[in-house]
């Protein structure tokens, strides 16, 4: 049998849904693992700061360098109206006409399919300082129906930036690209 | 007659006496003439001078003092270098330029304001806190494009590579390229054609002594100990 590479075959069943560098960063000190110095996923949303205002601020759909995913007015009240499910939007205290993007429904990423790295396990917190290779990003599967918006159960980045991909459905993503938000960019996401 | 001899004896008094603007300082006993105007509640005598610790504190009109910051211990220069190229000097006080008559129709001067570089870009996972390289914006922008040029060649099996693009953001790069791949690509930036801004490369390195080469051949950088100054 014929080493799998990482060049995707067929049609992409999904786009990942990503912003460019807003010149931020979100997270403040906080409780971290004694062995590795990483925060927990549970705890990263707890450790966002409230005295922070978005450098960057034309940007429908930014990311922080700390790894959040940073929204517009325009992209929230897009979603909401079109593809609410699964999404959550926090506002920035200090900044409340931008949102920290969430979403809660999940797909299983193929690592294996994508020879994904993880690197430097923890054993304290049982987590990897870094977890290298998304694009082009492979699933498992997906639901039925396969409709809005999702993440994948990995988190990917370095330290305590890492951060899950957002895949959305063809159709979600063509209704983006017509939308022209600013800032958003995609990557074809395959079937393993 | 009385009365010039009256004024001479002032203008004596105040040649031997040097005025600080809100006090007069007599240097031969190293003391204020007057009371400090200012009550510094610390205790100290109101005659003294930056509370008797002029190495490291001025006063500058007698109302309030300031301590002289000390530089870091630690420098990394340039191999037969001693002093940092002028693409980073930013003038403590720039002089004042003499007025001229402008010709008609003269040149618009070139606007090409001191900007802050991050070695380390915050792009490739660099700290932000990190001591920036002061550099003009036309050179900034010069480094940025020759950087961006160069990290395209470095790709992983899945055909990505480092170059910052309208389709490949920070967070995608950073998603695809481990922390130290990242560091290799910058150091190799440095030693070659990033090595054309020399202090932007110091800055790096002095961040980063871990990527010197152990080897260190010509035009390269070394850490050298800055001599201390007491």
């Amino acid at each position: 049998m014929p080493e799998l590479t990482i060049a995707p075959r067929g049609e992409p069943i999904g786009y990942t849904l990503g912003g460019h560098d807003n010149d931020t960063y979100l997270l403040v000190k906080s409780e971290v693992c004694e062995g590795c110095g990483l925060i927990s996923p549970e705890k990263r949303r707890d450790a966002i700061s409230s005295d922070v205002r978005v450098k960057k601020r034309r940007m429908d759909v930014s990311a922080t360098y700390d790894g959040f995913t940073i929204v517009s007015t325009k992209f929230k009240g897009w979603v909401e109206s079109h593809y609410p499910d699964g999404v959550a939007f926090q506002p920035l205290l200090s900044d409340p006409t931008f949102y920290v993007l969430s979403v809660s429904r999940e797909i299983a990423f193929d690592s294996a399919r994508r020879k994904t790295r993880f690197l430097n396990f923890c054993p304290v917190c049982k987590q990897y300082e870094e977890v290298i290779g998304a694009t082009p990003g492979y699933v498992k599967a997906t639901p039925e129906p396969f409709s809005g918006l999702y993440r994948t159960d990995i988190a990917f980045g370095s330290g305590n930036s890492k951060h899950y991909l957002v895949i959305i459905d063809p159709k979600c993503y063509l209704e983006c690209k017509q939308e022209h938000f600013a800032g958003a960019v995609f990557h074809p996401v395959y079937k393993s | 007659m009385k009365r010039t001899f009256h004024f001479l004896l002032v203008i004596c008094a105040l040649m031997v006496t040097a005025h600080v603007a809100h006090a007069f300082y007599d240097p031969t006993v190293g003391r204020f003439l007057s009371m400090d105007p200012i009550d510094n509640n610390k205790g100290e005598s109101p005659y003294t001078y930056v509370g008797g610790d002029p190495v490291n504190k001025i006063d500058p009109d007698g109302r309030q003092e300031f301590f002289i910051m000390a530089e870091e211990p630690f420098v990394l220069r340039p191999v037969l270098e001693t002093a940092r190229p002028i693409e980073t000097v930013r003038p403590v006080e720039a002089p004042q330029p003499v007025e001229t008559p402008k010709p008609v129709d003269a040149p618009k001067p070139v606007d090409d304001p001191i900007q802050a570089h991050h070695s380390d870009p915050k792009f490739m996972g660099g700290d932000p806190d990190q001591p920036l390289t002061d550099m003009s914006r036309s050179s900034h922008q010069d480094l940025h494009n020759t950087m961006n040029k160069f990290l395209e060649q470095y790709t992983d099996e899945a055909g990505n590579n480092m170059r910052p693009t309208s389709n490949n953001s920070g967070q995608d790069i950073k998603t695809n390229f481990p922390r130290a791949e990242r560091l290799d690509a910058l150091k190799d930036f440095y030693n070659g054609p990033g090595a054309q801004w020399p202090n932007a490369a110091q800055d790096f390195f002095t961040q980063h002594p871990e990527l010197l080469p152990t080897v260190v051949p010509p035009g390269y950088y070394i850490l050298k100990k800055k001599p201390c100054l007491n």
